[in-house]
């Protein structure tokens, strides 16, 4: 029933988000040259440019956009911070229906989906497929309830970086309210892999603004620790340290050519998806890529 | 209303402490949970202007009980009689002590410390009682509570002053410590009729140049009393020079003998003086110069002492003077030149003193080693009449005396003589005629190898001067030949030694107010080692010495001293004392000691035959003028006060009325009451207040 759900979510999600988009991230199935690159020994001699050598005799291979379908990997956070709800809908539901919707969409596009649900280790594993049936293992493995203590995405990252051996999408859904310097190591480590890595910051408005209005005795969701907390004394600092964390882990993101992108709890879930891959089509690859994108949008 | 301890109104600044919890946000039952606490920090509770004073009730209640509690604390009473009078105070006891010691005759003190008193007393009050007190080595009353109560509280001060001018310093030393002691006991008033109204605080006032030598110490014995305060009024002379002169060799409690022409003299410089150097100079009883003057240095704070020649001329009576200090007050020392009272000796027997062997050539030794040639020997022929002149202080009988000599040496005895008697074989005879009574037999002894002395009585002046334990070993003084006396035969005789064997070697016979003293063995060398030993010599003083019987007397005592009477000289019937200014004092028949030793100089007390003359000196310890530190009063426990201040006595006395007022009242008792009936009250309201309360049901 709730897999239904989850699933008829994600369904709802997509339509209403194609129905919404006029550029199209989809790229089909077709193998499009990319551009040239001189061979050099250990490459694939399926790709050498036999007529190039012939006409030029020189060593040239192709490299193609999209040389096979997209190889995705759904990283889920459900570490007990994510249950955190202010209000409305918890983190940790806004996150799942976020990995939901990117599962069904990439289904449709016949891309491989694979999905790694972790706290501080990884809970639930399911390599890309793009078999029948796989989209139903992964809506019931992103039901599960979170039942884990810390967030510690390092080591996550770690063994989801040692078990892909193929190069894929690496979709990151956390809230990251964890130390910054281990998560960067294991982001550059997958980075230097060749994936290509996306972070969808899921993140409760409170935590954003800290709008609590009263003192009250603050519980730590992960740590089980407890203060005393009078927002008006405290609101200052927490919001300081709150966007230094987060201006540290965007430079760091931008330094390692991962996508951030913050998707606040009461914002619509396909306006976060918009946002997403509007930030990936303006940062194609190639200008002649972003042409071709920008033309078959039009 | 007022309050005995208005410092714990300062309590009541409890009362913001329920204020400040009311005003405190109080810490949230509820709990958020929160993603992480990563970023925030705990924030203390705070007081907010936002905050609300809940339960208005209770914050008063806890208040009040604070207030209560902070009042009662304070001990509140209610003022009966509106205010006090100067005259409802308490009245002080207080002594006033003048110093009247010879320090005080130096420069202007004595009307400095005349001065002084007039103003300590101008500022009693009439219901204070005072007394005044002049005091050197003891306290005496100048003018005493009980006179001056007779007189109008106007006139006590005149009264007061006008006999402190009849006084004048004495020559007496000083004793602080004793006047404070008896000053203080004199002040506790008991048995006195008025001694119920005397609750007051004791006071005690010293006048006074303070001197070091003041003997302060003696107050040692004393504890200084809880309600007595001391006040020092010190009298200065400014920067100056003291120094004193000390006789030594010429005190009876000394024992060093003046032997030779020279007179030892201790000069000392107080602490306080600004030079050192002085010079002694001899001057005849008239006050002329005798001979050349003696130059002594003294650093200040130091004494020295000198040996001064005595002057060529004989006068019986000099000064020694010393110059070049300010104050002559202790600068004269008093020099009467003993008298050559020659012991005489009489020796009877047949040996002569040129021969070792025999006995007399050793007592000639000892007879001239007696200090300045104070004795002689006289020899008699054994058969001739042995007192023939005045009576000798011993006489010593080596041969059997004959039958008219025992008869004149048994007189001799019997008025006070003293007669050694070596006695030999076949003596039977003579000793029991000088003894009195029959013949007492006496043998020779039958000695193996050589005899010694034990049980020797040490307590006899014979052996007194060798009790101590580093001369009293006889052992080496060996007996080679005795006699044995039966001793059966004497009556009341004490044998002051024994031999080994217990025989008796030594005998003493009381007779008539003289004693005989019988040797059972010669000092002949044939017969004992005696002679050979230092102990003989003293021995034979001791018996001159104790012939002489004027032992006590001497030529030099202290102002304030007893001066005993010469033993063995006969006053006549109207015997007086001469003092140095002249004056003579009958001297009481029976009196042994002469008291009125008050000012230094020469006294001479009258006898049958010359005067006999001693000197009365200044304490040398009055020559210590340098100042007591106020720190050695507060040493010996006394408590300090400064001048009297009547302002202070009266709000002394305030406070005492308002802790009697306070006790007798008693306020707190019910504030504390009150406070724990509000206390019980505000537990309830609370109790009641923090219940939930139940849900009430809905209008239908």
């Amino acid at each position: 029933m709730r897999i239904k759900n989850l699933q008829m979510r994600a369904k709802v999600i997509v339509e209403g988000f194609y129905a919404g988009i006029h550029r199209s991230p989809y790229h089909g199935f077709s193998v499009e040259f990319s551009e040239y690159r001189q061979y050099s020994p250990g490459d694939d001699l399926r790709y050498l440019d036999w007529r190039l050598l012939a006409r030029t005799d020189r060593h040239y291979v192709k490299r193609f956009e999209d040389e096979t379908n997209l190889l995705c990997y759904l990283l889920v956070d459900t570490s007990r911070s994510m249950a955190f709800q202010a209000g409305g809908v918890s983190k940790h539901e806004y996150a799942r229906t976020l990995a939901a919707t990117m599962g069904y969409f990439l289904y449709l596009q016949r891309d491989a989906v694979g999905l790694a649900v972790f706290d501080e280790v990884i809970r639930e594993y399911l390599p890309p497929r793009r078999r029948a049936g796989h989209l139903r293992h992964l809506m019931a493995a992103l039901q599960r309830q979170p039942d884990g203590m810390g967030t510690n995405v390092a080591e996550p990252l770690e063994q989801v970086a040692r078990s892909v051996k193929k190069r894929g999408l690496v979709v990151l859904i956390s809230d990251l309210i964890a130390p910054t310097d281990l998560l960067k190591r294991q982001v550059a480590y997958l980075r230097s892999r060749g994936h290509e890595m996306i972070i969808l910051r899921v993140l409760d408005p409170a935590e954003l603004a800290f709008s609590f209005d009263d003192a009250r005795i603050f519980h730590d969701l992960e740590s089980g620790k407890k203060l005393y907390i009078d927002p008006d004394v405290a609101k200052r600092k927490y919001l300081d340290a709150f966007q230094s964390h987060a201006a540290t882990l965007s430079q760091d993101c931008k330094e390692l050519g991962v996508e951030l992108v913050v998707c606040p709890t009461d914002r619509p879930l396909e306006l976060s998806l918009f946002d997403l891959l509007r930030t990936r089509l303006e940062r194609g690859r190639t200008p002649a890529r972003n042409d071709r994108i920008a033309r078959r949008a039009r | 209303m007022s309050v005995l301890a208005p410092l714990y109104l300062l309590g009541l600044a409890a009362i913001s402490l329920p204020l400040v919890f009311h005003l405190i946000r109080r810490t949230p039952r509820r709990e958020t949970q929160f993603s992480s606490l990563m970023f925030l920090e705990p924030s203390p509770p705070r007081i907010t202007r936002r905050s609300r004073l809940d339960n208005l009730l209770l914050l008063l209640l806890r208040a009040l009980a604070i207030t209560l509690l902070a009042v009662a604390f304070a001990r509140p009473f209610f003022r009966q009689s509106a205010r006090t009078s100067p005259s409802d105070a308490m009245g002080e006891r207080v002594a006033v002590l003048v110093d009247a010691s010879a320090s005080m005759r130096r420069g202007d003190l004595w009307r400095q410390a005349v001065a002084a008193v007039d103003e300590t007393l101008k500022r009693y009050r009439p219901q204070d009682q005072y007394s005044l007190y002049a005091f050197d080595l003891s306290l005496r009353p100048i003018v005493s509570r009980q006179d001056l109560a007779q007189v109008p509280s106007a006139q006590r001060r005149a009264t007061a002053l006008a006999r402190l001018r009849e006084f004048s310093p004495t020559w007496a030393a000083t004793s602080i410590g004793q006047a404070m002691g008896d000053a203080l006991a004199s002040l506790e008033g008991e048995g006195e009729p008025d001694a119920q109204k005397m609750v007051g605080q004791r006071r005690v006032v010293i006048v006074s140049d303070l001197q070091q030598g003041g003997r302060l110490s003696d107050f040692s014995q004393y504890e200084w009393p809880d309600d007595a305060v001391l006040e020092l009024v010190p009298v200065t002379t400014g920067a100056s020079t003291n120094a004193g002169l000390a006789l030594l060799g010429q005190r009876s409690n000394e024992s060093e003998e003046p032997t030779e022409e020279k007179l030892r003299v201790r000069v000392i410089n107080s602490t306080d003086s600004i030079s050192d150097s002085f010079r002694l100079e001899w001057r005849n009883a008239s006050g002329d110069p005798l001979d050349d003057a003696t130059d002594v240095y003294v650093p200040p704070g130091e004494s020295r002492v000198a040996r001064v020649s005595l002057p060529a001329t004989r006068d019986e009576y000099m000064q020694l003077s010393l110059t070049g200090d300010d104050f002559d007050f202790d600068n004269t020392v008093h020099y009467v030149r003993p008298e050559v009272d020659q012991a005489r000796v009489i020796y009877s027997g047949v040996d002569d003193v040129g021969d070792a062997d025999g006995m007399a050539y050793y007592v000639a030794r000892a007879v001239e080693s007696v200090p300045l040639g104070a004795a002689v020997l006289e020899q008699a022929q054994p058969d001739s009449a042995l007192l023939t002149n005045a009576p000798p202080e011993l006489v010593v009988v080596t041969a059997q005396p004959t039958k008219a000599q025992c008869t004149a040496l048994r007189d001799y005895m019997r008025a006070g003589g003293t007669t050694l008697y070596v006695v030999q074989e076949g003596d039977d005879a003579a000793l029991g005629a000088l003894v009195g009574g029959d013949a007492i037999e006496v043998t020779e002894a039958d000695v193996d190898d050589y005899a010694l002395l034990g049980e020797i009585d040490f307590r006899h002046p014979l052996f007194a001067p060798m009790a101590g334990p580093q001369f009293n070993n006889f052992t080496q003084i060996h007996f080679w030949k005795h006699r044995q006396v039966d001793r059966a035969d004497l009556s009341d005789a004490a044998v002051l030694a024994r031999f080994d064997s217990g025989a008796p070697a030594i005998i003493e016979q009381r007779i008539g107010r003289g004693k005989l003293i019988v040797f059972t063995s010669s000092w002949r060398p044939a017969d004992s080692q005696l002679a050979r030993s230092w102990k003989f010599l003293l021995m034979l003083s001791a018996l001159i010495n104790q012939g002489r019987g004027d032992s006590a007397f001497s030529g030099s005592y202290l102002i304030g001293e007893q001066a005993p009477l010469p033993n063995g000289i006969d006053l006549p019937q109207d015997a007086f004392l001469t003092k140095p200014d002249g004056t003579r004092i009958l001297i009481q028949s029976g009196v042994s000691a002469v008291e009125d030793t008050d000012s230094p100089g020469v006294y001479a007390v009258s006898t049958t035959e010359r005067p006999a003359m001693f000197s009365v000196h200044v304490d040398p310890l009055e020559s210590e003028t340098a100042p007591l530190p106020q720190e050695a009063f507060e040493q010996l426990g006394c408590r300090l006060a400064g001048e009297f201040d009547p302002a202070t006595a009266n709000a002394e006395l305030r406070q005492m009325r308002d802790i009697e007022l306070e006790g007798q009242q008693k306020v707190w008792k019910y504030l504390v009451a009150v406070a724990l009936l509000l206390l019980i009250v505000e537990t309830l309201l609370a109790g009641k207040l923090s219940r939930p309360t139940a849900p009430q049901p809905a209008p239908a």
